[in-house]
């Protein structure tokens, strides 16, 4: 079976499964029982074992199936979720406020899962392509730092060796703070090169006020204006590729518990004592 | 430009994205081997501990690190080199780790101050109460008893047996339901069993529409006359001032009456006398009226469910039918007036529900005509 194949015949399943629960939702209420009894307990057996997704790790006695069949089970089983608590509030926004908090953090862990899919799929492949190095996150700054000092002596040998100013103080106005920290974030994360091809554009037109060695220095610093770029390309992605765990993950357990919460306020209230 | 990284994972220590701490070294990539402790202590002494073979003491640093040294270990068997210690750094998957820690005790924090202040009460309603039960009783306390209690007695509530009857109990405290609350109809139980079983007599199609079929054999139903329904299970609250607490789709009227009420295509089974007093009956037809005359006179005329035509008596008790002012007069009220033409089989006037001689009066009907 192909990658598209099974793709489309787990989309077909997971449609089904949800289609079959509004069914029985349906027939439930028809049956004159408390619809929302059935969708809540579902939901919230859902939402646990997608819950031990981040903690699989943690349990010893869950049997050892491979990270990515984790992933995509995972993944549907989200969407299926995400159905059921549409079901489950009658898609109607909630009235009060624990209600509408509990709400928002339900979307907000679904709609970061829905992204975080978007980021798992496209932005490794992109790292790869734009960059051949694999660079680890961590040491990022490390290189920065190199090639900011090298830029610096640049900078300091052109004054004597040009004996003008020209590019030390260029170096002191532009060069000095982009190299001092990650630039230009959204636009390596939308991939635009502009912000870049502006900076090169600049440094070349002062090229006239340079003598054949001046612009030999020139040249040697438009070379780590790029590899700096390419440092910053890969510590955009990597830092949205860990970033958005830092919304989802969270999020995920604060959600869990006013769910736990919610559910001894209906058996409370509206179950048993009213 | 050639490549940043002079080291590619290979040849440099082994990193451990896994743990919470790393060695601060993991920038240069000289990490050490011993790594810091689970609270992110540098743990390095010596670059290798040395192993005694024979009376000699061996260098044990490992290739990756350069090998054994040139100095060898010192007489006493300690290694020569001293690692300066580093200031490990937390790892992406140990910063994550204290995040969610922070966000359950925040979320536990806030949810314990919103039980226990006294805002409790605005703070937990799921929204506000329909407009006459706002006006009776705003208190949490009139339809939830364990209200007082707070959080652990909710939590002990939660816990124990479903019960239809105490559920309902706060309900009766202001509603009265007469002898048999929880029945269907609020009718007493030998009531309900007389009736069900003239209509069983006569009962002529017992095949009810294939989805309730479905959801009966399912999860099976409170058709059985003898079954109890807590209130909640037909009248929602907190759904804002103008939500219809008496809402109910026919679907669940036909939970109960498929029996008696095949289908909208089946045949209504006659009517027959209850063994209650009641109104005499009407000659009414559900089948031909819905199926067909309803599409006839279309859509603004014709009643949209069970309950624009039926409803509970004066005393909430047994379910009746509206009078024939709101339920037939849209489409039958000419020809009582005598303009329209009375059907063929012939509307019988005096017997239409709850016909009130005053009121077809005001509303210029010539009576007898
Ligand atoms: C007129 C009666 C009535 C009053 C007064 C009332 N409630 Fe309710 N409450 C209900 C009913 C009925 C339900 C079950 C609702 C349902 O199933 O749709 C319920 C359900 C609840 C629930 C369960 C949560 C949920 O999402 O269904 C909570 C919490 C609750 N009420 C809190 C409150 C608070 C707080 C107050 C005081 C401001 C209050 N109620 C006053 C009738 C009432
Ligand atoms: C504090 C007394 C009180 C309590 C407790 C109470 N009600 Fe009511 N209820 C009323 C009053 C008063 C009305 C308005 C009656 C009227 O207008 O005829 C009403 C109206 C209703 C109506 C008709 C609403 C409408 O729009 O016509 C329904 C249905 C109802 N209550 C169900 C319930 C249920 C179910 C409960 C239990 C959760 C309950 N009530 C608890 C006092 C109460
Ligand atoms: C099987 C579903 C069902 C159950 C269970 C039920 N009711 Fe009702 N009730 C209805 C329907 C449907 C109506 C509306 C009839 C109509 O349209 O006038 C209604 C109407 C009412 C009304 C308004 C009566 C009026 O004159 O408008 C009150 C009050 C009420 N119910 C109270 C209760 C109480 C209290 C209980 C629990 C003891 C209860 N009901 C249980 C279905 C139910
Ligand atoms: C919990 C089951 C149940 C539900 C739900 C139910 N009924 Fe009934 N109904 C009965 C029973 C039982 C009887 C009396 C025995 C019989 O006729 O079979 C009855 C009798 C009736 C009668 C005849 C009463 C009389 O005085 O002649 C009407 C009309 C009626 N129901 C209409 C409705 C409507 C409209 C609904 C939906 C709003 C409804 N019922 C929902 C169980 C139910
Ligand atoms: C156009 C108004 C109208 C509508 C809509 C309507 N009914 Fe009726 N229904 C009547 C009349 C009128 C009677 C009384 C007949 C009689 O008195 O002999 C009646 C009687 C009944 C009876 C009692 C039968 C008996 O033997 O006493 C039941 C049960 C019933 N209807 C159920 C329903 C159900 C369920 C629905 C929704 C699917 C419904 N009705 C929709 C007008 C209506
Ligand atoms: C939405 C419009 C509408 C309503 C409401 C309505 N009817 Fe009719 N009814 C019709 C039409 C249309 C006919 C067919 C008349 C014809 O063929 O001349 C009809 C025919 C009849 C007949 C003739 C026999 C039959 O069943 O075909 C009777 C009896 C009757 N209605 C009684 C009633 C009663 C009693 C009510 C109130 C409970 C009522 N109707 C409510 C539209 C309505």
């Amino acid at each position: 079976m192909t990658f598209t194949s099974r793709r489309y015949r787990n989309i077909l399943i997971c449609a089904a499964i949800a289609a079959s629960l509004v069914l029985l939702n349906w027939l439930f209420d028809m049956a004159l029982r408390d619809a929302s009894f059935l969708s809540g307990w579902l939901l919230i057996i859902g939402m646990a074992f997608l819950t031990i997704y981040n903690l699989r790790k943690k349990f010893p006695f869950l049997p050892l199936i491979p990270s990515a069949y984790w992933l995509q089970f995972h993944v549907y089983l989200g969407f299926i979720v995400i159905v059921l608590f549409l079901l489950h509030t009658s898609m109607e926004f909630p009235r009060g406020p624990f209600e509408i908090t509990f709400w928002l953090l339900f979307f907000a862990v679904a709609g970061s899962g829905v992204i975080g899919i978007f980021i798992t799929r496209n932005l490794p492949g992109r790292l790869q392509q734009r960059h051949g190095e694999r660079l680890i996150f961590e040491r990022i700054p490390v290189f920065r730092a190199d090639l900011a000092e090298q830029v610096r002596e640049l900078a300091m040998k052109s004054v004597t060796e040009i004996s003008s100013s020209t590019i030390a103080d260029y170096y002191a106005v532009r060069l000095n703070p982009y190299f001092a920290e990650p630039r230009n974030f959204s636009s390596h994360l939308f991939q635009s090169e502009r912000p870049l091809v502006n900076l090169r554009r600049e440094i070349r037109s002062i090229q006239r006020y340079l003598n054949k060695r001046g612009r030999e220095i020139l040249d040697d610093i438009e070379v780590h204006v790029i590899a700096k770029d390419n440092l910053d390309y890969p510590y955009a992605l990597q830092l949205v590729l860990k970033g958005w765990l830092f919304v989802h993950i969270p999020l995920t357990y604060s959600l869990m518990i006013f769910a736990l919460m919610h559910v001894v306020l209906v058996y409370a209230f509206a179950g048993r004592t009213l | 430009m050639g490549l940043l990284q002079k080291f590619d994972f290979k040849s440099s220590n082994y990193e451990r994205p896994t743990l919470h701490w790393v060695c601060g070294n993991i920038s240069t990539g000289k990490v050490c081997p011993i790594g810091p402790d689970g609270r992110g202590q540098c743990r390095a002494s010596f670059e290798c501990e040395p192993i005694k073979e024979g009376d000699r003491w061996s260098c044990t640093r490992s290739k990756s690190s350069d090998g054994k040294c040139k100095a060898g270990p010192r007489p006493d068997g300690s290694c020569c080199l001293p690692i300066t210690k580093c200031v490990p750094v937390e790892t992406v998957r140990g910063m994550r780790g204290r995040v969610v820690a922070w966000a359950v005790s925040l979320t536990i924090g806030l949810l314990i101050i919103a039980t226990h202040g006294s805002g409790a009460v605005n703070l937990l309603s799921p929204g506000g109460l329909t407009l006459k039960h706002g006006e009776v009783g705003t208190k949490c306390e009139t339809c939830h008893e364990a209200f007082e209690s707070g959080l652990s007695g909710w939590i002990h509530e939660a816990f124990a047996p479903s019960d239809p009857a105490g559920t309902s109990k706060k309900c009766l405290s202001c509603h009265e339901m007469g002898a048999a609350p929880l029945q269907a109809h609020s009718l007493p139980r030998s009531a309900l069993d007389q009736s069900a079983l003239e209509m069983e007599t006569l009962e002529k199609v017992k095949v009810a529409p294939v989805a309730l079929e479905f959801a009966r054999s399912l999860f099976g139903s409170p058709r059985k006359i003898a079954e109890e329904l807590a209130c909640t299970n037909c009248h929602k609250e907190h759904r804002g001032t103008q939500f219809d607490k008496t809402e109910m789709s026919d679907n669940r009227c036909q939970s109960c009456h498929t029996v008696r009420f095949a289908s909208l295509s089946m045949g209504h089974p006659e009517f027959i006398n209850y063994p209650y007093s009641r109104r005499t009956r009407v000659q009414f037809d559900h089948v031909s009226h819905i199926s067909r005359h309803f599409e006839k006179a279309g859509k603004e005329k014709a009643p949209e469910t069970c309950t624009n035509c039926h409803e509970p008596d004066d005393n909430g008790l047994k379910m009746k039918v509206k009078g024939f002012a709101t339920t037939c007069s849209v489409c039958h009220l000419e020809q009582i007036t005598g303009v329209g033409q009375v059907g063929q089989k012939g509307i019988s006037f005096f017997s239409a529900p709850g016909l009130d001689v005053a009121e077809l009066r005001a509303q210029g009907a010539a009576i007898g005509e």
